[in-house]
């Protein structure tokens, strides 16, 4: 009984992390072909949007070769995605934006939570571990952004990288406070979704001169 | 005697968090211009000052980097960045040339940091230079990159030229003889020097 649900919680993790590793691939896929690349441009770009933050994570934490590169499902997973994103553009771009806004808030938490907690893993000290986290959530999108030579996005909006990093210290903090790591993480990545679609809808802001 | 000889690891750390500094107050200045948020401009400081250091200790296989591992590193930047946004007004008076200036000196610092970091790792002479050379430009590309510009290092006067030349000048010093402290002053004074002729008479680098 104990092992069969075991094993369900660790199919869950998969499940979500693929998903999020979806979700970012589409979004980038988008991206590229709205900035007129071709077919093995928008695939390139899709794997970048959705691993590039882990691979940055992983090669600081030295975790090398970093899992998207050892797990081979990963990277199939966003060429998959580029490919259909591309075919099938016209769907793909009529999805709502604001169902887009949740997926990418959903994406963004996942790999922020799944970022603190390996940065855990590897003992890294808690603030540079969510400082990790953070950069595995919004990582991918930076690359992305320079990539299509813009100024990177996460760093123009004003509560995502911060839902992020506050994401990551509920998931440290949870698990100061002797929560398991699911429910740490759970919580974390909760705190994270709903700050970034809050700050959506109240329009919530950062200072600046 | 020996109160005065500078251990290389001294050095390596002096040099290190006063390059830094400059670095991030630099870096936040930038970002704070180009309109950046609190969060932004804390960010950019924090990568103007460590990504340089951050891509050597990669290339000599030191992962997690040391800005990573010293937790004060990152505090600090984070902190300069803060100080910069609240006293920006003040710090927006200040004339290009000394933060140039300014520049020149955290270029040094970290110049002199990395090569003497990569003789640590007993990497060959050249790539000890060209490690010193990235450790001093790599934050400020990446800064760039982030801001949406081409890279100053890349195309300004004699930016990137002058800090291989003082790595070089660092290397040469201890081949010749000299301590640790004493290659790292006048490899840092080199690159210091080189950029200051570079301010004063607007040299510029060879181009087509």
């Amino acid at each position: 009984m104990v092992a069969r649900i075991k094993l369900k919680t660790e199919t869950v993790v998969l499940a979500a992390d693929l998903i999020g590793t979806s979700v970012f691939a589409v979004e980038g896929a988008l991206s590229a072909i709205r900035g007129d690349l071709d077919l093995l441009g928008v695939m390139v770009i899709a794997f970048i949007a959705a691993l590039g933050g882990g691979v940055i994570r992983d090669v600081l934490i030295g975790a090398t070769p970093p899992n998207a590169i050892r797990d081979w499902r990963y990277p199939t997973l966003t060429f998959l995605a580029g490919l259909l994103t591309f075919i099938f553009h016209s769907a793909f771009q009529n999805i709502p934006a604001h169902l887009m806004l949740v997926l990418d808030a959903a994406g963004l938490s996942l790999f922020a939570v799944a970022g603190v907690e390996k940065a855990i893993m590897y003992e890294i000290k808690p603030f540079v571990a969510m400082l990790l986290g953070t950069v595995t959530g919004v990582g991918g999108g930076v690359i992305r952004d320079i990539l299509m030579a813009r100024v990177p996005a996460v760093l123009q909006t004003d509560i995502y990288a911060t839902a992020a990093f506050f994401g990551a210290f509920v998931v440290l903090s949870g698990r100061r406070f002797g929560m398991s790591e699911g429910s740490a993480g759970l919580l974390g990545g909760l705190v994270c979704f709903s700050l970034r679609l809050l700050s959506v809808a109240y329009g919530w802001h950062l200072p600046k001169v | 005697m020996s109160r005065i000889k500078l251990s290389t690891e001294k050095v390596v750390l002096i040099a290190d968090l006063v390059g830094m500094s400059v670095f991030a107050a630099e870096g936040a200045l930038s970002a704070i211009s180009a309109h950046f948020n609190l969060m932004g401009v804390m960010a950019i400081a924090f990568i103007t000052a460590l990504g340089g250091g951050i891509i050597r200790d990669l290339l000599l296989g030191v992962a997690p980097p040391a800005a990573l591992t010293d937790r004060r590193y990152a505090s600090l930047t984070f902190v300069i960045g803060l100080l910069t946004f609240i006293f920006f007004t003040l710090l927006q008076k200040i004339p290009t040339d000394l933060i140039l200036l300014i520049d020149a000196a955290g270029l040094s610092f970290f110049v002199v940091a990395g090569v003497e970091k990569a003789i640590l790792f007993r990497v060959w002479p050249f790539v000890a230079v060209l490690l010193g050379t990235v450790t001093g430009v790599g934050g400020g590309v990446i800064r760039d990159l982030l801001l949406g510009r081409a890279p100053l290092a890349l195309q300004t006067d004699n930016y990137a030229s002058s800090v291989f030349f003082a790595a070089a000048v660092v290397l040469i010093g201890r081949r010749l003889g000299l301590s640790d402290g004493a290659a790292g002053l006048i490899g840092g004074l080199t690159c210091f020097t080189l950029r200051l002729v570079a301010i004063l008479f607007g040299w510029h680098s060879l181009k087509i």
